[in-house]
């Protein structure tokens, strides 16, 4: 049996809101090609149109914080 | 009321995936959230499948009168008016245990408020597959809800207190709606008339 390579990538949105809580959004499988602008779409639609809320009164979405891509190689190697 | 996102999709070998967002502004219009779910799928490479809402209302459970209430909904779809709209799963899912191990019939009446308004007399929104973890419970004679708001379904359960009640929301076949301004919402009380 060959080594076995397995990759996985996501991307995590950090969500920052007017109370000063964060909340987190990962995704499986991000676009190769994705792009600041691509992120600033999101925010612009979910600022827009209210989409998330914080947990207190009046904490509404502020913007996204930050936005990363990840992408992990694992490596099973064949000891047979 | 807290609502939440289910969005689904698959990834590039058709292997399901979920993505569940517990910060939802209850008062955002179905077409947003679903259209925001789309935007943010976009990011990935993954293939959209549909949207879930999922609204769960907390009441006052004193004096017997109320109960947890779990209401979702899935991939909806129309609006405008005289548009064709359908609710597919639609299910709502009541806890009782309140009533456990209590004997005797007892009489819940189902509300449904925030309906859409309906555009003709022949679009009903209809109560169906009644199931409960323990004893039936018997349906009146007339299982379609009336146009409007704060409609009401008497449902008397039987000597066998029901722990869990499941039922469906569905719409008439070529149901026709004035459109969709929020959800709806799904409250069960002990009481009413008759």
């Amino acid at each position: 049996m060959a080594d076995i390579v397995r990759q996985s990538s996501n991307i995590t949105l950090v969500l920052e809101f007017k109370d000063e809580d964060d909340r987190t959004i990962t995704l499986d499988n991000p676009k190769a090609s994705l792009s600041a602008a691509d992120v600033l779409d999101v925010e612009d639609f979910i600022k827009t149109n209210d989409v998330f809320i914080g947990d207190k009164a009046g904490a509404d979405f502020r913007r996204i914080k930050s936005a990363k891509t990840v992408t992990n190689v694992s490596t099973v190697y064949d000891l047979s | 009321m807290q609502t939440s996102l289910i969005i689904n999709t698959t990834d590039s070998n058709d292997k399901a995936l979920a993505k569940t967002l517990t910060f939802v502004n209850a008062a955002c219009p179905a077409a947003v959230l679903k259209t925001a779910a789309q935007k943010l799928n976009a990011l990935t490479t993954n293939t959209y499948v549909k949207t879930t809402r999922i609204d769960k209302t907390f009441v006052d459970t004193e004096a017997k009168t109320a109960r947890n209430v779990k209401v979702s909904y899935t991939d909806y779809s129309g609006g405008g008016s005289g548009t064709n709209v359908t609710i597919n799963d639609a299910q709502a899912t009541v806890p009782t245990s309140a009533l456990q191990n209590v004997s005797g019939s007892r009489r819940l009446v189902v509300n449904v408020s925030n309906q859409p308004a309906l555009t003709d007399d022949t679009s009903r929104l209809m109560l169906s597959d009644l199931s409960t973890t323990v004893g039936t419970v018997s349906v009146p004679s007339i299982t379609n809800f009336l146009a409007g708001n704060n409609c009401q379904m008497p449902l008397t359960l039987s000597e066998a207190v029901a722990q869990v009640i499941t039922f469906k929301l569905s719409l008439a076949e070529n149901a026709k709606y004035a459109g969709w301004s929020q959800s709806f919402t799904v409250t069960v009380t002990e009481g009413g008339e008759g």
